[in-house]
């Protein structure tokens, strides 16, 4: 076993040169030894084992392991800010003409409007509104134009995000996939939003209603198998679609 | 005489490794202490001049200070605290890490697994590695670097996981934009592969995307276990094989051009790089990419890198880049491997070489010595012992190089002229043809599915066989002159 108990510095060649190749050879798993350290130990026969690094070695060592990991670290710490994304932007344009559609049983549904629009964040809007109500409720878009691309006519359906005249997010504005994306809360739902659920109709729709109102709405999920027509089987497919 | 094994960087590569694995599964806190006797160990070593232990603690306190770093990581931010929260629903946007992959639980029924990083919780920016399960549609087919926007509920992960929540999606994923243009690119050649393999017969047609970019979603169930019993599972996907052939390939190529050696490794890089990016950087992908990578480094200084430095530098790259990946099956077997590879095969195919023509000897050292070394750690994690794999390996060996080549060739040519690329898709298929055979033939031999005993038999059992191995081992080394080390992992 060569020993490096006595050889306190190596690095007798000069030349930063030198110096950057040595360093580079280590990070790069070269990390040769001078020529004189390959020679195994006699008495053994083989090969030598080779396992004790050189100071200056060591050192680097330590320097490029440090230096991953403050790397690695500042790339990890770098997303956990909390800062809010979307900046509230000054209003500039003209408002939307607003077409309120009245609420059948005087529920309200609470939407996120987020993108362009002059006051983004929740907003609290009758059951039944339209895209076009949220909008208008959230202070009107910036510009016209971002509307362009959008079904105004579309129901909204409560925990709904609306991005407005955002690039690269037109399907969440475009309204109509609630169903498709959004679960459906059972305490805040209109009949026509559970008769979309698949399995329900109207009928059973409008009992879910009849049963909250009777019974001052949902605590859990499983209080929907207390409904009549809803048994352990359509309770177990409706359970990923709706929330309470 | 023989060149000295060097493992100087091997020791706080191990250590590193050690320590990254066991770190990863303890909270930040007894990490913490951890550290703390290490350091003093250190301390204690470096005061008697033992820098081989110094080295040693080096490592390990840099994998267990990495994993501490990463798990504190998974455990704050706003995806960590929804997960705690009363009501962890939420709107999530995800970017996608890897390929999702279909699965079926017990009853048949189909989910999907995706591994993706979230990067915005109810419109707050954020950054965790999560596991999507899902059951709706929607989900396979979409690339790596795709961002989607999906309502899910969040689920604690189990302690040792490297993420910070289990994504269970309520709705459909909504695209969010597209992928980035080179995984856009990649997506695109590995679609035209599976095009132009699309005509051959079911095996040929899962092996062959397989083989060349690691794309398993075509093969057939059997074929994938009849490569796994028989000890041929390296070969069904992209392993570092596929890396070193690419190296080869273009190294080859581009000695017969006129470009400065600079510019040469620039374009090896640049080369390597794709590959990673087509291929998918598995566990065993990174390694002989991180291996590779810095064979052209030491290259690029004017260094001939020797391979177990580059493996261990390799190791201690990654383990410390992700502490996780030190608890990765996919990533101990390749390491394993590579190092049998490098430090037995050549020794072994010099013993055997005095009783047989040395490209035979050296074509059954090389499988030996890699299912010898991974033996332990597939009957510890899988409960199976692969009998056949040393004659499996043998017979498929031929074929693998020309199934590779043809198949890169098709999946090149694919990109440009898809009815040229499904007829050359058959000059691959041959010889993929013959290797599903082997698989096949070998996994259907007595005894090739051998259950391990479980437990602590079988690690006894276990301890005894590598005892008796090493005896054989001690005693067949015993005269035989070893010569220079003529295997190289990696090309000049």
């Amino acid at each position: 076993m060569p020993s490096h108990r006595l050889d306190a510095d190596p690095d007798t060649e000069s030349g930063s040169l030198d110096r950057l190749r040595r360093a580079m050879g280590m990070a790069a798993g070269g990390w040769t030894p001078p020529q004189s350290d390959l020679v195994g130990d006699p008495a053994r026969g083989g090969g030598g084992v080779l396992v004790a690094p050189q100071p200056s070695a060591l050192t680097w060592l330590i320097i490029v392991g440090l230096a991953v990991l403050v790397v690695s670290g500042f790339l990890l710490s770098r997303h956990h800010g909390s800062a809010p994304m979307s900046d509230r932007a000054p209003a500039t344009t003209a408002p939307l003409p607003v077409t309120t559609a009245a609420s059948p049983r005087g529920e309200e549904i609470v939407v996120d409007v987020g993108g362009r629009v002059r006051h983004p964040g929740l907003v609290t809007l009758p059951a039944g509104s339209r895209v076009a109500d949220a909008i208008a409720a959230a202070g009107g878009p910036l510009r016209p134009a971002d509307l362009a691309r959008i079904n105004l006519a579309a129901r909204v359906s409560d925990g709904q995000l609306l991005l407005i005249g955002v690039p690269g997010a037109p399907a969440e504005a475009t309204g109509g996939s609630a169903s498709g994306s959004a679960p459906v809360d059972l305490n805040s739902a209109t009949v026509d939003q559970l008769d979309a659920l698949p399995g329900v109709g109207p009928v059973l729709a409008q009992r879910i209603v009849d049963w909250r109102q009777a019974h001052g709405g949902f605590r859990t999920i499983d209080d929907l198998q207390q409904v009549p027509g809803i048994g352990a089987r359509k309770l177990s497919d409706l359970k990923a679609l709706v929330v309470v | 005489m023989t060149a000295g094994i060097d493992l100087r960087l091997a020791v706080p590569a191990a250590t590193a490794w050690l320590g990254a694995a066991v770190c990863c599964g303890l909270a930040p806190s007894t990490t913490t202490v951890v550290i703390v006797v290490i350091a003093v160990g250190m301390t204690t070593a470096a005061f008697g001049r033992r820098l081989a232990v110094v080295a040693a603690c080096v490592g390990a306190l840099l994998g267990a200070s990495s994993a501490a770093l990463h798990v504190a990581g998974l455990h704050s931010g706003p995806v960590a605290a929804l997960v705690r929260s009363d009501h962890p629903r939420a709107e999530l946007v995800l970017t996608l890490v890897r390929d999702p992959s279909g699965r079926q639980n017990a009853r048949g029924r189909p989910y999907v697994l995706v591994d993706a990083t979230v990067v915005e919780v109810a419109q707050r920016p954020a950054h965790s590695p999560v596991l999507v399960i899902a059951h709706g549609p929607g989900w396979l087919g979409l690339l790596p670097g795709q961002r989607v926007r999906v309502n899910a509920r969040l689920a604690p992960p189990r302690a040792g996981d490297d993420i910070a929540a289990v994504v269970l999606p309520t709705g459909a994923p909504l695209r969010v934009g597209q992928p980035p243009w080179w995984q856009r690119v990649a997506g695109f050649m590995r679609g035209r592969l599976r095009a132009a393999c699309a005509r051959l017969p079911p095996d040929e047609r899962g092996l062959v995307p397989g083989l060349v970019v690691g794309d398993v979603s075509r093969m057939p169930a059997s074929l994938t276990d009849a490569f796994r019993i028989s000890g041929l599972t390296h070969l069904n996907a992209v392993s570092g094989e596929n890396c070193a052939i690419v190296l080869a390939t273009v190294g080859a190529l581009l000695r017969r051009t006129p470009l400065r050696r600079g510019a040469r490794i620039a374009v090896a890089a640049a080369s390597l790089t794709a590959f990673v990016v087509l291929a998918r950087p598995s566990p065993s992908v990174l390694r002989a990419a991180t291996m590779g990578g810095a064979a052209l480094l030491a290259m690029s200084v004017g260094r001939r890198a020797q391979p177990v430095p580059l493996l261990s530098a390799a190791v201690l790259l990654l383990v410390l880049t992700n502490p996780f990946l030190g608890r990765s099956v996919g990533f101990a077997l390749s390491v394993v491997a590579t190092a049998a590879i490098v430090l037995l095969a050549s020794r072994w195919a010099e013993a055997l070489s005095r009783s047989m023509p040395r490209w035979l000897a050296l074509a059954v050292a090389v499988p030996a010595a890699a299912q010898v070394a991974c033996l332990p750690l597939l009957v510890l994690v899988f409960g199976q012992a692969t009998p056949w794999a040393v004659p499996a390996n043998l017979l498929a060996a031929p074929a693998v190089g020309p199934a590779t080549v043809a198949g890169v060739v098709t999946a090149v040519v694919a990109t440009i002229s898809p009815a040229i690329a499904s007829l050359l898709a058959w000059t691959a298929a041959l010889p993929a043809a013959w290797l599903a055979l082997v698989a096949r033939s070998m996994a259907a031999l007595p005894g090739a599915s051998a259950q391990w005993p479980a437990g602590t038999a079988g690690a006894a059992l276990l301890g005894l066989a590598a005892a008796a191995a090493l005896l054989v081992l001690l005693v067949a080394r015993r005269g035989v002159s070893a010569r220079r080390a003529m295997l190289e992992t990696w090309p000049r």
